[in-house]
């Protein structure tokens, strides 16, 4: 049967099923992170000076309770959600055009240009990302949010580079590369026309199991207190400071930190789904 | 008719070489040639005798470590003084070039009609709906029928011989007034080649295009080339019109290439016919004629000295006529 799976079992599994549902979940999580200001009463920031580290639904609306300040659990991991999915994808999208751009041109080019190029990656691959970023973060505004995106897509193309190198080097031998040369067509023009296309399978897939990484990143960083700083919150802050009343107040970290997971989950099947069905290996 | 002004191509002296692993390898030592406009010359050889290499090592479509020498014209104009951009301008414009393997030859991702508007776009020949309208002209040209609906096939879609016409009809776009084939049947089936065979004798007649066919099947060059070249490792051994070089041939070579060709007329379980040997290593070639160990005629000087091209063979020893 085309489009299906055939597992020991017997069982005829879809293809992608996983991934269509993984698909709209992500899209309902974005929508509920996008409309919760909507949905709940509360700001991030207000402080309701009645309840202080209020267990979740408590009266008044604050369903996953308050922190020690009063602030709402509900609105504060949502706002955590926007942050850190907007730090994630741009990381990602930056990322990945840059390792894009770099790998083709390395892979393209070859020789002398292609061993200068990959040693770079080599040496920023070497560097501590954590000491990057710490210089950076003393340099500039501490957790700005366009700072923290430059560190940590700086250490997340490097991947993508790779790859995009790998796959340019194979096709760079294929005919098709000498056919379209021989037609007189340009360079930049074979690159964008004839090998780009040929890796987007491989570098779409990824770029998919790349925004999780991201995200991760970002909340190591926050984790750290050199990411996202107050009044504002990232899913990494907030499982930082729920952490510190995780006897107390164990929801303070719960609701971060199962959005975290629920997150990351969900990206990582949709990035698993897509190599699937993007693969032409795995294609019929 | 074969020399008037400036040929289509003209190669002097050609020779490619390679840096390799203990010492250089030699592809190509020195082979000339002409191509005069509406002449069609076949390059025959074994694999490795360097006739790919020769046509495609002046357009620099060989691997970017060749080292090129000796003397390639386009039309009068020296192509190895070229900058790449320049020749971006050649390639595609001013010589076609057809490839072995339809299937790897044309993109993967992209469809037919994508593929043969990105050419003359390049050079600027048409645009748009113009573009389309020409590239559905080029499809019935190369006899590709329900051309309009092919247009948006992808070459996996296609049969080999039609991959085979639209890579021709690629090759042809912009007109160029020269079309390189190299080895364009050797992937597809006998009843397929025959009609690409047929095709390419079409387009050379009807354009009066120059032609340079590469093959090791004689029976693909005699249907369609003039004159005939045969090289063997790296150099041209003999040089001839095609009639009389396979009703006549004077070097070994070619008279051993001629015999291995199995006929219909010979008895059933007859043995095949093969050169004894192997093309030689081109980083260790014998002394003398490079032939000299697989030929039945083989002498002392054979040995010793090697031979030049003298009269249309480069043999100590020719077959008498």
């Amino acid at each position: 049967m085309p489009g299906s799976t055939r597992v020991s079992g017997g069982i005829e599994l879809p293809q992608g099923r996983a991934l269509r549902v993984a698909a709209a979940l992500l899209l309902a999580l974005c929508m509920l992170a996008l409309f919760a200001p909507l949905l709940s009463p509360h700001a991030p920031e207000a402080i309701d000076w009645s309840r202080l580290a209020a267990a979740p639904g408590a009266a008044d609306a604050h369903w996953w309770g308050t922190d020690r300040l009063g602030r709402d659990v509900f609105a504060r991991t949502m706002q955590g959600l926007r942050i850190s999915m907007l730090i994630g994808f741009v990381a990602a999208l930056v990322s990945v055009a840059i390792g894009l751009l770099w790998g083709a041109i390395a892979g393209y080019a070859g020789g002398r240009t292609d061993a200068v190029m990959m040693r770079i990656v080599d040496v920023l691959y070497a560097l501590p990302y954590v000491f990057l970023v710490i210089i950076l973060a003393t340099l500039f505004e501490r957790g700005s949010i366009p700072v923290l995106l430059i560190a940590i897509a700086s250490v997340g193309w490097l991947t993508t580079a790779r790859i995009v190198r790998g796959q340019t080097l194979a096709l760079r031998q294929r005919e098709f590369v000498t056919a379209a040369c021989a037609m007189g067509v340009p360079t930049a023009r074979i690159l964008w026309r004839h090998i780009l296309p040929n890796v987007a399978g491989p570098v779409i897939a990824y770029a998919t199991l790349t925004v999780p990484q991201m995200i991760l990143y970002e909340s190591f960083l926050s984790f750290l207190g050199l990411g996202v700083q107050e009044p504002l919150a990232s899913l990494g802050s907030l499982v930082s400071d729920g952490a510190r009343d995780m006897e107390t107040a164990p929801w303070l970290l719960l609701a971060p930190a199962g959005c975290l997971v629920v997150l990351t989950l969900l990206l990582n099947i949709l990035g698993d789904g897509l190599r699937d069905v993007l693969d032409p290996r795995t294609r019929a | 008719m074969s020399s008037i002004p400036a040929p289509a191509l003209e190669l002097r002296d050609l020779a490619v070489r390679f840096a390799a692993r203990g010492g250089p390898l030699v592809a190509v030592a020195g082979v000339s040639l002409r191509i005069a406009p509406g002449e069609c010359v076949g390059i025959i050889g074994e694999s490795g005798a360097g006739k790919s290499q020769a046509l495609l090592a002046p357009f620099r479509l060989t691997a970017s470590d060749a080292q090129v020498g000796g003397m390639a014209r386009l039309a009068g104009e020296d192509l190895l003084a070229k900058s790449e951009a320049e020749l971006d301008r050649v390639r595609g414009a001013r010589a076609g070039f057809v490839f072995q393997d339809p299937m790897s030859s044309l993109t993967p991702h992209r469809t037919v009609g994508e593929q043969i508007i990105e050419v003359l776009e390049c050079h600027g020949r048409a645009h748009g709906a113009a573009a389309r309208t020409r590239t559905l002209e080029l499809l019935e040209q190369v006899r590709i029928d329900d051309a309009a609906r092919r247009l948006s096939r992808y070459p996996h879609e296609l049969s080999g011989g039609q991959r085979q016409r639209v890579a021709i009809a690629i090759a042809i776009a912009c007109d160029p007034p020269l079309l390189i084939a190299d080895e364009p049947t050797t992937a597809l089936d006998v009843t397929v080649q025959a009609g690409i065979l047929e095709l390419l004798a079409a387009l050379k007649r009807e354009r009066h295009m120059a032609m340079a066919l590469v093959s090791h099947d004689f029976g693909v060059i005699a249907r369609l080339a003039d004159r005939i070249l045969v090289m063997y490792a790296g150099r041209v051994v003999e040089e001839g019109t095609a009639a009389a070089l396979v009703a006549a041939p004077r070097h070994p070579y070619t008279a051993a290439l001629l015999e291995c060709l199995p006929r219909l007329d010979d008895p059933p379980g007859a043995p095949w016919q093969a050169i004894p040997g192997q093309p030689p290593d081109p980083r260790a070639l014998p002394a003398g004629c490079a032939f000299h160990p697989r030929c039945p005629r083989a002498a002392e000087r054979c040995r010793v000295r090697q031979p030049q091209l003298d009269g249309g063979v480069a043999c100590h020893l020719p077959v008498s006529a």
